[in-house]
């Protein structure tokens, strides 16, 4: 879902919420300046009350104006707020994103100890036997490897062993 | 004659009570189901497999060769991978392996000296299941 979708008519909507409720408030608050008129003038003056009227109706206007005004800048502030918490995000997933789908490159040293480690698994096919010293061997190389390449050793060990192409002979589980 | 048939109807009598006496006792007692001391491996054609083995049952069992276990490889690059091993009597190894983020590390770690362990792999070498029970039912490591 996108937020900045979302943003301009929440925005317009507490607008329009808020002028309706000043607007509401002014009409509310009018009939009571004019019965209060009335109380104290006992004759009831049709000049006066029009008068008073105008000049709450014009007050009125203006803090509508200005809390519209108000509520504009905090909307825009809180636009541009949003905008940046979605880019920031963006860049946090896109970031996510490269770290699962890049491989960590393996170094010189990790290529020479793959290739140390898939020779004493491809003499253990050959021989058919996995000695103490091939896990000995396995083991010293496996914590040099990437996570790729330990996968990829540790795959072709055990089909190997589930085939029957390698035998251990060793007298404990075989790393 | 009649001594005989005498003589096997005491007998008779005799042979029934010791039934019950025995049937009372177990029952008294709890049973106590025996279960397998060895381990079991079954092999599909394409490879893959499984196998189950209650650890207590083997370890005390007669079994020279047989064990059953798993292990984590790690490293300080804060990535482990777990490893399944299996070798029955018969002399047939089987093993699978699998990242240690994935599922099935949570059940590895639930493995106990004396649980019944049930581990399944695909045509990759991958684990695919592990299944770990507790039972009051399971014998213990002795010895």
């Amino acid at each position: 879902m996108n937020l900045r979708v979302w943003l301009l008519p929440a925005g317009t909507g507490i607008i329009g919420l808020i002028a309706g409720l000043l607007i509401n408030q002014q009409a509310l608050h009018l009939p009571a300046t004019q019965q209060s008129v009335a109380t104290r003038d006992t004759q009831p003056v049709a000049g006066s009350t029009s008068g008073a009227c105008a000049t709450s109706t014009a007050a009125s206007a203006a803090d509508v104006r200005l809390a519209i005004r108000e509520e504009l800048a905090a909307f825009a502030i809180s636009v541009k707020s949003a905008s940046n918490s979605l880019t920031n995000r963006r860049d946090i997933q896109s970031d996510g994103q490269a770290e699962k789908k890049e491989p960590i490159a393996a170094t010189s040293i990790q290529l020479a100890a793959a290739t140390r480690v898939h020779s004493v698994v491809d003499a253990a096919i050959a021989h058919r036997q996995w000695t103490e010293r091939d896990a000995e061997q396995f083991r010293n190389e496996f914590d040099v490897l990437t996570d790729e390449q330990r996968a990829e050793i540790l795959q072709k060990f055990t089909v190997a062993v589930n085939k029957g192409q390698i035998v251990p002979q060793t007298d404990r589980i075989p790393f | 004659m009649k001594q005989m048939f005498l003589a096997n109807t005491i007998l008779a009598r005799g042979l029934i009570a010791l039934l019950m006496a025995g049937m009372t006792g177990s029952a008294l007692g709890g049973s106590k189901p025996v279960f397998s001391r060895h381990v079991t491996i079954s092999n599909r054609a394409d490879g893959s497999g499984s196998a189950t083995a209650y650890l207590g049952g083997v370890y005390n069992g007669t079994g020279v060769r047989e064990e059953f276990g798993c292990g984590k490889l790690g490293n300080d690059t804060g990535h482990t991978f777990f490893y399944c091993f299996i070798h029955d009597d018969a002399g047939v190894f089987k093993a699978c392996d699998g990242p240690d983020s994935s599922y099935l590390a949570q059940s590895f770690s639930a493995i106990s000296p004396d649980s019944r362990v049930t581990i399944s792999w695909n045509t990759k070498g991958r684990c695919t299941s592990i299944d770990v029970v507790h039972s009051s039912e399971y014998e213990d490591k002795e010895g």
